[in-house]
């Protein structure tokens, strides 16, 4: 049975929509990411959940309780949030202590668990120390234990790691997945960070305007995303124009390209966009049945494990990445290059 | 060229300053001279031991110190202090009551009403205290409401009327500091731990809050112990600090200007005692102002 069950969730604040027709089971222990472009309803989604935001329609059901009318300090949830937002009155253990003491929990038990989250976030010694004693990603992890201390029955997080540095967020990421896992607390994790929700995640909720687009595991999302918004913002996309040939082939600059995806819809001419993962283009050497294109390399951009090329074909530019290895030769602007992939790697989109 | 130029604008700004501390310091030191001189052909404390000198038992005053209806055996410097400084004590924290909830209120739930509020909150500055007065003299003192009736409800009717007066301050204090803090997450942080409404307030609005609330209340009673004319009509007995300095300005030849270096001294003692108080919470402070 879902644990937590969002249904046919609505907001409305005065003429926009902000989320529309959202449902969602989410079961116990479970990672969900909501994932999508600024402003598609994330944050508000996840503000229903705390209860800071009322829903126009639809209910909030947590382990079977309807919480929908149940006020904020009520439900039992942690939040974490972007800024922190840790008591700048109080000591980090008096941070993490504060919900217990709200909750009027035994002194004793309230010591024993603060030290426990302290070992928890590994800041054992921190006690004593003022948030602004803190750099912000133990100000974070702080946040997070003073959430978690309450021993919530979710923890929601909205967008945590988006105000640290690059290193930092990614050591907290892998932090918070093994708190997560020790702890198998049923989290939703809001970000707009493909990658995060990529790499976190047991499902991911891809949204757009309000709506949900897909609900998939990250697997699920990046290779067999369903809708060609889901295609282009998870991930980068490569897309390629051409027209439809005889035969089921797309024609790319007087080439021929074939899909395993049939061409219903569209008759010979008829203008057809096919698009592929950038990692799926191979620049040297191709495999029986793969499809080959001659293109004209515009650039080439170094990324440390990565190279990506950027290609140009009958006037569709596009880019492909290649993974770094000591035997690779790149490419120079201005070479023609062969490139080729496999029928099964294109789609055709709209 | 940009030596020279720093030079003119540092004789320039000494200048100024010189010029203001002359128009503060000057008459503060012809009141001390002439508090001195109290005896003629010498120079000495007289006027100060008149003042806060205890008298002989037969020739004590005897004046109700308070609301409560403790009689004290003491000059009325004391006794007029001691109550002053009660009402001021009183106006603080009812004033700190109504202000710290009605501002955090405003800014997180209906922060498009701010303007408004600001209005009402500087209207004591355009009202005359004079018209204060008698506005609540007349509303309060008949029925319905009777409140001078009672010596409580006189001293409630003052304590109101002063929070009102310092309502500008008290306000646009705490105000800034609201401002500083990200009150509506911290809110919201504490809300999903679980806290209620005075749970918020008390321990994590009012204590983030505590460099505005000092000298709100600083300022408070600075006010509170200097009026006058609220005081006066209120408590025509002259039982106020007010009254008592308007009297003794009124009767006496050397005596005022004691006074006026004694509550001088006094006014910068509190101001250091609520610097020390708030230096002691500095970290707030700071996190306050990022
Ligand atoms: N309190 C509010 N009043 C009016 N409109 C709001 C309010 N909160 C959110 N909105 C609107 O609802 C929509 C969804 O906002 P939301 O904050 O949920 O987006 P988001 O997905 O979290 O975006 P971001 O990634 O930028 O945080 C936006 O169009 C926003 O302008
Ligand atoms: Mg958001």
């Amino acid at each position: 049975m879902a644990y937590l069950e969002l249904i046919h969730l609505r907001k409305v604040f005065g003429a926009t929509v902000a989320v529309e027709s959202f449902d969602l089971d989410v079961a116990k222990g479970e990672f969900v990411s909501f994932l999508g472009p600024s402003g598609c309803g994330k944050t508000t989604t996840l503000r229903m959940i705390a209860g800071f935001e009322q829903p126009t329609e639809g209910r909030i059901r947590i382990d079977g309780e309807d919480v929908t009318d149940t006020p904020p300090n009520k439900r039992r949830l942690g939040m974490v949030f972007q800024s922190y937002a840790l008591f700048p009155n109080m000591t980090v253990a008096d941070n993490i202590a504060f919900g217990l003491r709200m909750a009027k929990a035994p002194a004793q038990l309230i010591q024993q668990r603060v030290k426990e989250m302290l070992a928890l976030i590994q800041m054992e010694g921190y006690g004593k120390r003022y948030s602004h004693q803190l750099s912000g990603g133990q100000q974070q992890r702080v946040a997070l234990a003073r959430a978690l201390a309450i021993q919530p029955r979710v923890l929601l997080l909205d967008e945590p790691l988006s105000a640290l540095d690059a290193k930092i967020r990614d050591e907290l990421r892998n932090e918070i997945r093994r708190i997560q896992q020790a702890l198998h607390i049923t989290t939703i994790y809001v970000t707009h960070d493909q990658e995060e929700a990529l790499a976190l995640s047991d499902r991911i909720v891809v949204m757009n305007a309000g709506r949900v687009e897909q609900v998939g595991t990250p697997f699920d999302i990046y290779n067999r995303p369903q809708t060609e918004f889901v295609a282009r913002f998870v991930g980068t996309l490569s897309t390629l124009r051409g027209t439809a040939g005889a035969d089921g082939c797309v024609m790319v600059g007087g080439q021929p390209v074939r899909l395993t995806q049939p061409l219903s819809d569209k008759r010979p001419g008829d203008a057809v966009t096919i698009a592929l993962r950038p990692e799926t283009i191979t620049l040297n050497g191709a495999a029986p049945g793969d499809n080959r294109l001659i293109a004209k390399v515009e650039g080439v951009t170094f990324l440390g494990s990565i190279v990506r090329v950027q290609l140009s074909v009958n006037g569709s530019t596009f880019v492909a990445d290649a993974l770094n290895n000591p035997n690779f030769t790149p490419p120079h602007a201005g070479d023609t290059v062969a490139i080729s992939f496999a029928p099964e790697a294109a789609r055709v989109v709209e | 060229m940009t030596g020279g130029r720093s030079l003119a604008a540092r004789l320039f700004a000494w200048a100024i300053f010189i010029v203001c501390a002359a128009y503060l310091i000057v008459p503060l030191a012809t009141q001390f001279d002439y508090s001195l001189r109290a005896r003629r052909g010498e120079i000495g404390f007289t006027a100060y031991t008149n003042v806060l000198s205890i008298p002989e038992p037969d020739k004590v005053l005897q004046v109700q110190a308070s609301p409560l209806k403790i009689t004290l055996n003491l000059p009325r410097f004391y006794s007029s202090l001691l109550f002053s400084c009660l009402m001021a004590v009183l106006t603080i924290i009812v004033s700190t009551a109504i202000v710290v909830p009605t501002a955090y209120w405003v800014h997180l739930r209906v922060p498009r009403l701010k303007p408004v509020i600001e209005f009402f909150t500087v209207l004591p500055f355009a009202i005359p205290g004079i018209v204060l007065t008698f506005g609540l003299l007349r509303t309060y003192s008949g029925p319905p409401f009777s409140l001078t009736n009672t010596e409580l409800g006189t001293v409630a009717l003052l304590v109101g009327g002063y929070t009102i007066a310092v309502l500008p301050y008290t306000y646009r204090s705490v105000d800034i500091g609201l401002r500083a803090i990200d009150i509506r997450t911290l809110t919201e942080a504490a809300r999903s731990l679980g806290a209620g409404w005075p749970a918020i307030i008390l321990q994590v609005i009012l204590p983030n809050l505590r460099v505005a609330v000092l000298s709100a209340a600083l300022l408070t009673f600075a006010i509170a112990i200097g009026e006058y004319t609220l005081a006066n009509f209120l408590f025509p007995d002259e039982r106020a600090f007010g009254s008592y300095m308007a009297s003794v300005g009124n009767n006496k030849i050397f005596e005022p200007a004691a006074l006026t270096i004694i509550s001088f001294v006094l006014v910068w003692i509190l101001v250091l005692l609520i610097q020390r108080v708030g230096r002691g919470t500095g970290q707030t402070q700071m996190t306050g102002m990022r």
